[in-house]
């Protein structure tokens, strides 16, 4: 790094033009000569891989592979509750007798949040100037921010479900594992709601152990049961 | 949400980068070239929904996060030996050294194990100071961070590093010591 004052991921971001105006006009006025190297090495680079690429092509395959990551999308939202009904009773009643033999009914919660199992996690959803409440209207655009209240160390997933059915990893975005929660419940980073119509029902899902993101997925749509030792709090918000 | 044009531009945009990130850490052309289409899948999947970053920010955040997972699935489903072609991908011209590749490859097998559980930003942010060597100054400007963020996750990560060590009796030879040493 001998006489580089910008890193390489610096370098990177300024050839896709998503570098900062202020880093991009140091970046202008400071870069060495080993900077200015690298970056026309970097440039070079890049356009080596892009001719070895057809990018329409991949592009179809990005948007195929997209597809699989939301499997709601492409189903009817009603056709969910034609097939799965069986499923669901059959679900619902295990989950009934479970919460049963393991302990009492838990305390009426206060309305805000909905949880499945036991006390283990409570989702709140912070809007820009205000804590939304389960229920709530919101308008596209509005920033939100999720938090995730319990004292149990372990592991979570934010997911979402929007109006066309169609599922989103929240948190940690994008991922198939669920991650480590520690004393710190309010999780980094915020999203915006687009314009889907329709109710969004965000979900936060808890276990003390590591666990695959697909395996609750069922669960938040509506069509199977969550697995053992997972517990689940559940916020809508209407917009309109 | 993103038409077919505009998925174009933002491949050409930021494929190169991103298959430079998985290639240096699975070490693997065509896996790499795989990582990338799969970063750009679940950011589309996502619905590009996400306010606190730009596209660059969130796409190489996938890009890392999925290699690493990459290569914990390489392990998990065959012990296979992480790739000793996996390239530095910073540092101005070191490729070439043998101690420099071993070490890497070294922080590589110690963060795929060490990393497990954390967020995908923190995961971000230990692979850039741990393996790619960049100071925590370097890593707040390139990832658009403040300096004492970027310190809060890495202070997380050695937290969460004793925590596993003390849990499973894993001695880490290489993520303690980083290749940076800004303080």
């Amino acid at each position: 790094m001998a006489d580089r004052r910008f890193t390489d991921l610096e370098l990177e971001r300024s050839l896709a033009g998503d570098l900062s105006p202020a880093r991009a006009a140091a970046l202008a006025a400071e870069a060495t000569a080993a900077d200015q190297a690298r970056l026309a090495e970097l440039e070079r680079e890049h356009a080596e891989y892009l001719r070895g690429i057809d990018v329409e092509a991949e592009v179809r395959r990005i948007e195929q592979r997209a597809e699989r990551h939301r499997p709601e999308a492409r189903r009817p939202w009603w056709l969910r509750w034609l097939l799965p009904i069986g499923t669901l009773a059959a679900a619902a009643a295990a989950l009934v007798v479970f919460l049963q033999s393991k302990k009492p009914a838990p305390p009426a919660n206060d309305g805000d949040d909905f949880q499945t199992k036991g006390d283990d996690i409570s989702l709140v959803i912070h809007g820009e100037a205000r804590q939304l409440a389960n229920g709530d209207t919101v308008t596209p655009g509005t920033k939100i921010m999720f938090e995730a209240q319990g004292g149990k160390p372990g592991f979570i997933a934010i997911v979402g479900i929007d109006g066309s059915r169609a599922t989103t990893v929240y948190y940690p975005f994008g991922a198939r594992e669920a991650t480590a929660i520690g004393k710190d419940r309010l999780l980094p980073g915020a999203i915006q709601l687009d314009a889907t119509p329709g109710d969004e029902t965000f979900f936060a899902v808890f276990s003390a152990r590591p666990f695959p993101i697909d395996t609750v997925l069922p669960a938040v749509t509506g069509t199977g049961a969550l697995p053992p030792g997972i517990a689940m709090s559940r916020v809508i918000l209407h917009k309109k | 949400m993103h038409g077919a044009g505009s998925v174009a531009e933002l491949y050409r945009k930021h494929a190169p980068a991103l298959h430079r990130r998985c290639l240096g850490i699975v070490g693997n052309s065509d896996d790499a070239r795989d990582l990338v289409q799969e970063t750009f899948a679940r950011y589309l999947a996502a619905g590009s929904r996400f306010a606190e970053a730009t596209p660059f920010a969130v796409l190489y955040r996938i890009a890392t996060n999925a290699s690493i997972d990459r290569l914990r699935r390489r392990k998990t489903a065959s012990e296979d030996e992480l790739d000793d072609n996996a390239a530095p991908t910073d540092g101005g011209g070191s490729g070439a050294d043998p101690n420099h590749t071993a070490r890497r490859v070294d922080a590589l097998h110690d963060l795929v194990f060490l990393t497990r559980g954390l967020s995908e930003e923190e995961v971000t942010v230990a692979v850039l100071h741990h393996l790619d060597g960049y100071t925590q100054d370097g890593i707040a400007e390139s990832l658009d961070l403040s300096r004492r963020t970027v310190g809060k996750m890495l202070a997380k990560f050695e937290e969460h590093l004793k925590k596993r060590a003390a849990r499973t009796g894993f001695t880490a030879p290489t993520a303690p010591t980083g290749m940076a040493n800004d303080g």
